[in-house]
């Protein structure tokens, strides 16, 4: 499936982050993006709608990016959903957890347009 | 065991990129590890697998393709261990030295992990990963960063503060990693190098501290306080478009010079104190306090959450924990929000005023009126309803807690105090109650005049206060309420309180006042609201009150408010400022004066009555003056000003409206009362702005325009004319 028919959750509690990944994936041609503001504003989101890619910060109050994948995980509607971990270098240790918890990859931020594509062609079946 | 194993090799991984198939695969390991805890080969192989994975996981590896041949041989290997105990050893030898010619070099290969572990717990990348991404030039995007960041920042402060009292608090330290965090991630992204460095130290200092390596001590909160001024700082440049060079450099170098040096104790974290989640089962009564050192000790040696263990323990059931995890959640959840502009909630607001107008205005209208149908009646009532549940959410939606204005008040207490020697802390009381955020900012200012008099002049130091058998720490009490159509502010020290001799003495010096005047001690008080009561310093040596009071109380009044003073010698001082919700809409008394009708605040009105004839009367010199009970004051035309021709010229026909200014009352005189109303205040636009007397225009219930009066403007036209 090309990207502008998949539809984007965007979770981060940052407004400017949020945009920022927005735009990077606009310059991807995505044109369906949802954003919620954590790990709880994105479930109310998938328990409404088909989400085809989740790009998560990990770092969020009330549930944070690990908490939120793991729910995904353990739903059956939704634990094949690919799932982009979005974290900072000094962070990059955790990301073992996140794989051990199914993630389906991860990123560091910043990143650029590119990188972005280059992990989203390992997760997303083209 | 063997069906793990049969699990292991019959391939959960597609290759080295297939994360979600490692993930799986390490499961296995865990599992694994958990049945055969003791083998000690089994262990040593399972850690070497887990070693290359992390590798891979983390792309730190210099050949992923040989990686991967060596976990597959690795996992094949383990496939030889299938009974329990020591034999497994010979088994586990055979593997390990299997695969050597494979690998590269063992030994090689761990240094190689274990120094990039390092590199990658303590090293910045900051230049390689900045450069990377630099499409992203957007000036709008830059402007809500900036927005965002500074919002982040205030929250900062404020838990900052909160741990400074409660310094095991990780959910707090979690909640100042946050925005840093956030911060330095988005500064990447735009390439604004020095925040992104200055947040990313801090980072680390409080990521230590959040592991507990690192005590949250004074000297911590500190620096963490110092970084936020430097990035709020570095925020300010970059909004005014400075290209942030002037200030940063040496400031930015200065401080991270400071971070670096500022080395993490691990012994100095072993005192952090029981989880919150503890205490509030305490209060609940689930828990005895004695119990939760076992607890947490429990908890610790397990690495379970608290509440877990206390379930474990059976101390506590989970509903408990639960409940008592929702009650430590609950200042931290905030509502989900959408940002706005604020010229639209205004827009907003004020069609709204004007959708209530032109509904009365429809409804009051007398060919309206003569209708007798019920339908229409009861769906005029019901267009009623709607409208002012409109009129209410439209408002409140430009409500916000004053809590934001107190926390940072919090802050100016302690930085005072410290610079001042003394001890003070400041608590507070109803900051959930919502102001206009139009006025937040207005009352900014006052509040800090005032809040640094307490500390300068109220407060005493902690000798002086000892010997008065007073706590030596001071407390000032910052409280927010709200009553009727205003909210009411109270700032109250337990200081030394006023001296109305000394302030006396002063304004006489001065010459605000003569020897000849008699004041009781509350009028005195006022005096310092007075422009020309003091000077900073010259207050300071007399420890008097009154540094820019004046100020205080001109912003209170343009802000249509009061202040008062309350004080007791040796017991503190209280100011009380009572303001108007919002500023958009006034409670005003309708008048008739002649042909026209005027609104007066009904904040500036003390009283209206009727006096009899006697009570009138004229003095050579001073004009007319009315008695009201004891008092005597001047009488104030209205209809003087306004060139109406008066329903009633005799005061005592006429209707009053005793109004305060200053030390002084005055009885303004008016025709008579015709309601009391909400009204929303119109401009009167540029051209009228400096009208003595006016201060706006307000739409009435009937469509027509009535003036809203400007009550200190008419009593300084009065002043002035009878001079």
């Amino acid at each position: 499936m090309a990207y502008k028919d998949l539809t984007v959750l965007i979770v981060d509690d940052f407004v400017t982050m949020r945009r920022i990944v927005r735009k990077i994936l606009r310059d991807l041609d995505f044109q369906n993006i949802i954003e919620a503001e954590d790990g709880m504003a994105a479930l109310e989101v998938l328990k409404t709608t088909k989400v085809d890619l989740i790009v998560s910060d990990w770092n969020m109050p009330r549930m944070t990016g690990l908490e939120l994948l793991k729910e995904v995980r353990g739903a059956d509607n939704l634990k094949d959903t690919p799932f982009l971990m979005v974290t900072a270098e000094a962070q990059k240790e955790n990301i073992v957890e996140a794989v051990k918890a199914k993630v389906s990859n991860y990123i560091v931020k910043p990143f650029t347009a590119a990188t972005l594509e280059e992990k989203l062609a390992k997760i997303i079946p083209r | 065991m063997e069906k793990i194993l049969d699990r292991l090799v019959n391939g959960v991984i597609d290759g080295p990129d297939d994360l979600a198939g490692i993930g799986e695969c390490l499961n296995i390991l865990d599992e694994l590890e958990g049945q055969n805890g003791s083998a000690g080969a089994l262990r040593k192989e399972i850690e070497k697998v887990r070693l290359i994975f992390k590798r891979l996981i983390l792309e730190e590896s210099s050949d992923p393709n040989n990686d991967w041949l060596m976990i597959q041989n690795l996992l094949g290997s383990l496939k030889n261990f299938s009974g329990p105990g020591e034999a497994l050893g010979s088994a586990a030898a055979e593997a390990v030295s299997g695969i050597e010619p494979e690998s590269a070099c063992e030994t090689g290969e761990e240094d190689f992990f274990a120094s990039a572990a390092i590199d990658s717990g303590n090293d910045i990348f900051p230049d390689q990963e900045v450069t990377e991404s630099t499409e992203l030039q957007d000036p709008e995007l830059l402007k809500d960063f900036i927005e965002e960041a500074k919002e982040h920042l205030s929250t900062i402060e404020m838990n900052m503060l909160g741990l400074e009292t409660n310094p095991g608090d990780t959910e707090a330290i979690n909640a100042v990693f946050r925005p840093f965090h956030s911060i330095k991630g988005v500064a990447g992204f735009l390439n604004l190098s020095e925040i992104h460095e200055l947040s990313h130290e801090v980072e680390n200092l409080l990521d230590s501290a959040r592991s507990g390596k690192l005590a949250v001590t004074d000297s911590v909160i500190d620096l963490v306080l110092v970084a936020t001024d430097i990035l709020k700082g570095l925020l300010e440049e970059l909004e005014s478009g400075q290209s942030g060079r002037k200030v940063a450099s040496p400031v930015v170098k200065g401080f991270l010079e400071k971070v670096k040096t500022f080395g993490g104790d691990p012994a100095a974290g072993a005192g952090i104190p029981v989880r919150k989640v503890g205490t509030i089962l305490v209060e609940h009564g689930v828990l005895e306090d004695e119990t939760l050192p076992d607890i947490a000790q429990k908890s610790k040696v397990e690495g379970t959450k608290f509440g877990e263990a206390a379930i474990e323990e059976g101390m506590a059931s989970p509903r408990e924990v639960s409940k008592a995890l929702r009650e430590q959640r609950h200042n931290i959840e905030t509502a989900q929000s959408v940002r706005i502009d604020t010229r639209k909630l205004d827009n907003l607001v004020d069609m709204v005023g004007e959708l209530v107008i032109a509904q009365s205005m429809v409804l009051q209208n007398p060919d309206i009126k003569k209708i007798k149908d019920q339908k229409l009646q009861k769906d005029c009532s019901q267009l009623n309803r709607i409208t002012a549940e409109i009129q209410r959410i439209s408002m409140s939606m430009r409500m916000v807690p004053i809590k934001n204005t107190f926390q940072k008040m919090i802050r100016l207490v302690r930085d005072l105090s410290r610079k001042s020697g003394k001890e003070a802390q400041l608590k507070m009381n109803g900051e959930d109650t919502e102001i206009d955020r139009n006025m937040v900012e207005e009352i900014y200012e006052p509040l800090v005049h005032m809040i640094r008099n307490s500390v300068d002049h109220g407060i005493e130091m902690p000798e002086e206060r000892t010997k008065a058998g007073k706590d030596p720490m001071g407390t000032i009490l910052i409280s927010a309420e709200q009553k009727g159509g205003n909210i009411v502010i109270d700032i109250e020290d337990d200081g030394r309180g006023l001296d109305a001799r000394k302030i006396r003495e002063k304004a006489i010096e001065r010459g605000i006042i003569s020897e000849l005047d008699q004041f009781d001690d509350k009028t005195a008080y006022d005096l310092i609201f007075h422009p020309g009561f003091s000077t900073k310093d010259k207050v300071t040596e007399v420890s008097g009150r009154g540094v820019g009071m004046d100020v205080v109380k001109k912003c209170v009044e343009g802000l249509r408010g009061k202040i008062e003073i309350v004080s007791r010698p040796g017991r503190g001082t209280s100011f009380h400022m009572k303001l108007p919700l919002t500023m958009a809409i006034i409670d005003g008394m309708i008048v008739q004066i002649g042909a026209e009708r005027y609104i007066v605040p009904t904040i500036a009105l003390k009283e209206s009555l009727k006096v009899s004839r006697e009570a009138y009367f004229t003095v050579q010199g001073k004009g007319e003056l009315v008695k009201v009970r004891d008092s005597i004051m001047p009488l104030i035309r209205l209809h003087n000003y306004f060139n109406e021709e008066p329903k009633h010229r005799a005061p005592w026909e006429g209707l009053l409206l005793v109004v305060i200014e200053g030390q002084h009352s005055y009885c303004l005189l008016a025709d008579e009362i015709v309601g009391r109303q909400e009204v929303v205040i119109k401009s009167l636009g540029s051209l009228f702005e400096q009208l003595p007397g006016i201060s706006g225009g307000a739409i009435l219930g009937d469509g027509k325009i009535a003036l809203i009066i400007d009550v200190k403007g008419i009593i300084s036209l009065y002043e002035d004319s009878s001079k």
